[in-house]
Order: structure tokens, then C-alpha cells, then sequence
């Protein structure tokens, strides 16, 4: 099958993370017969989306503007807001007729009266690209529309990107379409499966921190795309036992099979033990462990049996889905000389001691935890640091930055809290931490936190992070047990081992988390690069194809002059 | 259209034309994200929605509204409300 070259190699991923990938598009889906009825005829239907375009386009550019402007010091020129047609109000969210140049207000019901009296039927909010029908006299929905809105969006802000930093290469997203060969192909070698992975993972005895790790890698786009799409198939793989990435697919596999019973991972605990050295709390035998510290534990054996994967800068699928890169900035305090170190990470973990002085709420929050460790510059003590500039130890700073962030951000709060190596004397820490189902990290990256550099920054929603999944530690520490919450799409769902149930977003948020998954609204594409081993071994392969054209060709010499000795 | 409104568009379109509605929305946004509030409502409005036999925007508008405007933090809101004060302020010589 005919792959699109944006796929292949890469992270099979879609614009929205959580959605499912598409394979059957644009069947059409609306909620609004009208909308429906006119969309039949074909220049009704291009005059109306030529309208929704261009005032979507412009919401989107505005918004783009604001953001980068009001981080600007410098003034910039604004653009023109405009006014009701009818009250002249500043319109900050214009709702726009779709059959005229009508822009009026919504809070003074200047829109909807505008459609009454002109007989018109369509009008378009034009910040979210919410439809009003006149005749349903509501909001409609239409998914022709709400994708179109997406790709306006999106473009809109690989456009200011390309814009502001022209050497920078971002990999401008194409939405794959299936051509009539992948379509014939679809529809005779396929069978269609749910999108929807969602089963429960038995208790194999004390494996619940096991379970509610793997459900959060069965509900991460990344990993999902990149196992649904066949990129490790267990079936094909030639390493011989223990291949921790064929052990993934099989669970992939078992998970959207359809079979709804709960699932046994059994074979995934004898594999890590197998792959552990003696000194890691993996040895034979031991389950009942931290989430977390599976959580380390289980990527890190993944990135070690990826086929390709190296030391450094790896493309495994693993550091592909959750490495990112901290900035450490120490500067002098008598010169101002500045260093910094830039180093790998994999997740985060965040203490929940300490009081946050900047913060008026009582109870600390994700962003409160962020906040503390990074952006504030924190005061080296004396005799730490010695500049290398002017040679002072004292007074010097150092304030930590993401200097990249990842695709997918696993957060780890530090409830747990060891006084000493015995683990049996440690104690967990209750208090509630407030965090969000969708959070902006710029402030946190070492463009925002400093101010020469924020016109670098680029887009707001190029840090725009989505929650989804959660894991909890129920009980006291020595007999605790743990669960998560996993989202699919829009709808959350409870995870207790073999028990999946239904859950509303204020039970998530509502609860004691031990881990945080976020995951990248928007996410970079790098150009289609070949991987080194998949380019050398092709080489060698050609070599050796030329090696053996050289023989023959030296076998064939030396037959033709036996022959012409024979002859002469 | 009486004085009061003239009077409301006026100051919301300095408002808007200096950039100071973008920056008092912008913050007030993040600040809100942070209490919980957006996810608040996010929730009440997706459970609400669920629960209505015939989903209609402005009777879910109607259920909201009051909810949305009464849980916002008093600290937050006595901090914005002081922000508009003083943009006010610097607007009248
Ligand atoms: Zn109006
Ligand atoms: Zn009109
Ligand atoms: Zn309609
Ligand atoms: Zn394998
Ligand atoms: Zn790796
Ligand atoms: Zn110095």
C-alpha cells in the first residue's frame, strides 16, 4: 500500500492528537438538514465556504496577531477591529453573515436579527467557526465545516512560523487522502476495527502500577499511531526473545481486537525482568512497584530494543514521543557572564514541598509546581559555581527552561518521600494539586521566561498541551493500589485493573495524581528522513551487489581468454 | 440606544483599540485556567448538554451564565476588576 511520504519513517500522527486517524473522509455529517440541502447544489455550496473561509482566515489571523503582539514590547499595528453593523460595538468575537457582508453582535442579538430580516440563512462565529442555522434556530454542526476550520487554523499558524523565522524548518502538515488504489485496496484486504482501544488489564497479582502505565501508553496518539500503523510487527521482527517492542504490539494488538473480556499482560513482566541488570529493582519476581518507576523502567527497555536506536539524539519511538531537552542558565553575579547547559529528559518531576510565594491560591497547582522550578531564578549558595569569565563564586544565579519541549509531557508529582534508604520508613504525601486538562507551557520554555528572546517564540498554540491520562495512588503507601483515568477523544474513562467505567471530567480533575500525561496540541513535522541504519544497510547491499557483478564479470574475463587460448 | 450604552461602547472600543482587552482577556484566561474554573465550566457545560432532551444553545447559555459569572474567584476578580479601574482611570483627564 501506497504510503504518503509524510508518514512513512515518521511518527504517524494526526493535526488533533486525540482523534483516531482518519481513513474513510468527508462522508458527510451534519446536524442541520438545511446546511445539508444546500450543499447539494455544488456553487451554493463553494460560495458559502468561500465566505466561512475568509472569515475564519480572519479570526485566525487576528488571534495569531494578538498573541504574539501582546507579547511584543514594542508597539505593532493592530488590526482593525470591527464594529456591529447595527449597535457599532467593537466586535471581539464578529459573528458574519454568510450570504452578505453582514459582521454583527452576538449579546445584542444583532446577528440573529440580521438573517431574520434579510431572509438570510447562514452566519459563522467566527473565533470557533460555530455555525447558526436561522431556520433551526440554534448552532449547527457540519464536519466539512469543523475540519476546514482546523486546517484555516493550522495553516494560519505554520504561516506566522515560517514568517518570524524563515532557517527554521517546520514540515507544513498534509491531511493523507486515500487515492482510489489505497481505497480499493481498503476495501478489499481490510476489515474495518474499532478505533476505540479500551479494555481492561487483569491483575496478574500486584501488577496495578504495571496496568495503569500501560493503559496510559494505550491511550497515548503517538504510541497508538505508531504500533496500529504496523511500524514493529511481532510477527515480523527477527529479534530472536525479549524484544520489549513486539511485546507493545502484541498488547496493541490484544487491545483493539474487539474482544471486550479484560486482558492478562502476562508476558511483559518476565521480559523486563530478563532485560534488567541484578541491580534494578526489576529482579525476578517483583511486581509491586511504583508506577513511575515502571513507567522509566518500561521506555527505557522499549528504546533499548528499537531497532536503530542510539545513545544520543535517538528516533526511537520512545525519545521521539517524550524526550525533550532542559536548559540550565547560571549567571555571574559581579559580571554577568552567562552559561548554559542544555540536557536530555524524559519526564518531569515535580516536588510538592515548599510554599509558592508568587501565588495567591492556597493550594498549589501543576502551573504553581512549574513555576517554582522554572522560571525563577534561583540563588546559587556560595562557593558552588565559579565564573569562568572574571573567576567571582558568589552571587551567582541559575534558573532552569525547556528548551525543547516534547511531544508527549509525563509529569511525575513527588508524592512519595524517603528519609532515609529504608523504603519501609517513607511516607506519602496527600494534599491535593490542582492541575488542568489543557495547559499553555510557553511561559516555561527558555523563550518566554526571557525577554529578549520572546519575539522568538512563535505562536501560542504551538504550546497548547491536552491531558490524557492520569494515574492515581489510592491508600497508604505499603498497601496502596493504583488506577488512572484515560481519555479517548472528548470522553474520560476509569481504569481499576479489569474495571473500565464511564467518567465525567470533574471526577479526573478531582482526584490525587501521582502522574500527569500531556499531550502537544499541535505537532512539529520534521521533512522525511531516511533512517541512518535503513540508508547504510543499503548501501552495503548495493556494494555487495557490485562486488558480486565485479567477480562475475572477472569469472567472465577469464572463461573468454581460456576460450581464446583454446582457439589460437 | 440610550447614553449608558453609548457610553459602554465608547469605553470598550478604547479598550479594544489600545490592546488592553486583549491583555486583560489573555491574563484573565490564564488565571482562570489555573483555579479551575475553565475546566469547571468545560465540565458543566458538557454534562448539562448531555442531560438536555433537545440541546439548544441559548437554553444551555442560560444555565451557564450564572454559574460562569458566580464562581469566578473573588481574588481574581478584585484583581481584573482593579486593572479596568485603572485603565479607566488613565482614560479620563
Ligand atoms: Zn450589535
Ligand atoms: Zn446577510
Ligand atoms: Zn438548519
Ligand atoms: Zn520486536
Ligand atoms: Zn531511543
Ligand atoms: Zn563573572
Amino acid at each position: 500500500m501506497s504510503q504518503p511520504a509524510a508518514l512513512t519513517d515518521q511518527i504517524v500522527a494526526s493535526p488533533s492528537p486525540p482523534k483516531p486517524p482518519v481513513i474513510v473522509i468527508h462522508e458527510e455529517d451534519s446536524t442541520c438538514s438545511h446546511l445539508v440541502a444546500l450543499f447539494t447544489n455544488e456553487s451554493a455550496k463553494s460560495a458559502l465556504i468561500k465566505k466561512y473561509k475568509s472569515a475564519v482566515t480572519w479570526a485566525a489571523s487576528a488571534n495569531l496577531h494578538k498573541t504574539q503582539a501582546s507579547k511584543h514590547t514594542a508597539k505593532k499595528r493592530r488590526l482593525a477591529s470591527p464594529t456591529c453593523d447595527a449597535c457599532h460595538v467593537v466586535l471581539t468575537r464578529p459573528v458574519v453573515c454568510l450570504e452578505c457582508s453582514f459582521a454583527g453582535c452576538w449579546h445584542n442579538a444583532h446577528a440573529v436579527a440580521h438573517l431574520r430580516v434579510s431572509d438570510h440563512s447562514f452566519a459563522v462565529e467566527a473565533k470557533t467557526g460555530a455555525i447558526f442555522c436561522a431556520s433551526c434556530d440554534d448552532f449547527v454542526y457540519s464536519n466539512i465545516l469543523d475540519s476546514l476550520y482546523d486546517h484555516i487554523n493550522l495553516s494560519a499558524a505554520e504561516k506566522t512560523l515560517k514568517y518570524r523565522d524563515p532557517g527554521k524548518i517546520k514540515e507544513a502538515y498534509r491531511q493523507w487522502s486515500p487515492d482510489q488504489k489505497d481505497q480499493d485496496f481498503l476495501q478489499t484486504s481490510t476489515t474495518e476495527v474499532s478505533s476505540q482501544g479500551r479494555r481492561g488489564l487483569l491483575n496478574l497479582g500486584q501488577t496495578c502500577a504495571m496496568n495503569t502505565i500501560l493503559q496510559s501508553f494505550i491511550h497515548n496518539p503517538l504510541l497508538r499511531n505508531y504500533f496500529l500503523s504496523d511500524k514493529h510487527n511481532y510477527k515480523l521482527c527477527l529479534k530472536p526473545k525479549d524484544c520489549m517492542c513486539c511485546e507493545m504490539d502484541k498488547l496493541f494488538t490484544e487491545i483493539f481486537s474487539g474482544d471486550p473480556a479484560p486482558f492478562g499482560a502476562l508476558s511483559i513482566l518476565p521480559v523486563m525482568w530478563r532485560g534488567s541488570d541484578s541491580s534494578s529493582s526489576f529482579s525476578e519476581g517483583y511486581a509491586q512497584h511504583d508506577a513511575h518507576e515502571f513507567f522509566i523502567s518500561c521506555i527505557q527497555h522499549i528504546h533499548r530494543t528499537f531497532k536503530g536506536s542510539t545513545e544520543s539524539s535517538c528516533n526511537c519511538i520512545i525519545h521521539s514521543t517524550f524526550a525533550g531537552a532542559l536548559a540550565s542558565e547560571i549567571v555571574c553575579g559581579k559580571c554577568r557572564f552567562s552559561s548554559t547547559q542544555v540536557d536530555p529528559m524524559l519526564d518531569i518531576s515535580l516536588e510538592l514541598k515548599g510554599k509558592d510565594k508568587d501565588s495567591s491560591a492556597d493550594e498549589p497547582t501543576l502551573h504553581s509546581c512549574l513555576r517554582r522550578r522554572y522560571t525563577r531564578a534561583e540563588k546559587l549558595p556560595p562557593k558552588t559555581y565559579t565564573c569562568s569569565k572574571c573567576g567571582s563564586n558568589s552571587d551567582a544565579t541559575k534558573r532552569l527552561s525547556f528548551r525543547k519541549l516534547p511531544p508527549v509531557l509525563a509529569f511525575q508529582l513527588k508524592r512519595f518521600e524517603h528519609k532515609t534508604a529504608d523504603k519501609s520508613s517513607a511516607h506519602k504525601i496527600t494534599k491535593p494539586v490542582r492541575f488542568p486538562a489543557q495547559c499553555n507551557l510557553a511561559a516555561f520554555t527558555s523563550f518566554g521566561s526571557n525577554s529578549e528572546a520572546t519575539s522568538n517564540i512563535g505562536p501560542d498554540i504551538l504550546y497548547d498541551y491536552d491531558l490524557f491520562c492520569v494515574v492515581n495512588h489510592e491508600g497508604a503507601m505499603d498497601n496502596g493500589h493504583y488506577t488512572n483515568f484515560a481519555r479517548f477523544e472528548d470522553e474520560w474513562y476509569r481504569f481499576d485493573d479489569d474495571k473500565v467505567t464511564h467518567a465525567k471530567l470533574s471526577q479526573v480533575l478531582a482526584s490525587n495524581a501521582y502522574m500527569l500525561f500531556y499531550v502537544k496540541r499541535q505537532l512539529d513535522y520534521h521533512p522525511v528522513i531516511r533512517p541512518s541504519y535503513v540508508v547504510s544497510r543499503e548501501k552495503e547491499a548495493q556494494r555487495e551487489r557490485e562486488r558480486e557483478k565485479e567477480k562475475l564479470q572477472t569469472l567472465n574475463r577469464e572463461i573468454d581468454d581460456d576460450l581464446m587460448r583454446l582457439l589460437t | 440606544m440610550s447614553e449608558g450604552d453609548a457610553t459602554f461602547i465608547e469605553i470598550h472600543k478604547r479598550f479594544t483599540e489600545k490592546g488592553e482587552w486583549d491583555k486583560i482577556i489573555t491574563s484573565l484566561l490564564e488565571r482562570l485556567n489555573e483555579t479551575g474554573w475553565v475546566d469547571s465550566l468545560r465540565d458543566k457545560s458538557k454534562e448539562s448538554a448531555r442531560s438536555m432532551e433537545t440541546l439548544r444553545f441559548e437554553k444551555l447559555m442560560e444555565t451557564l451564565n450564572p454559574h460562569a459569572q458566580g464562581s469566578v474567584p473573588e481574588g481574581v476578580r478584585a484583581e481584573f476588576v482593579e486593572q479596568i479601574r485603572k485603565f479607566l482611570e488613565s482614560q479620563i483627564e
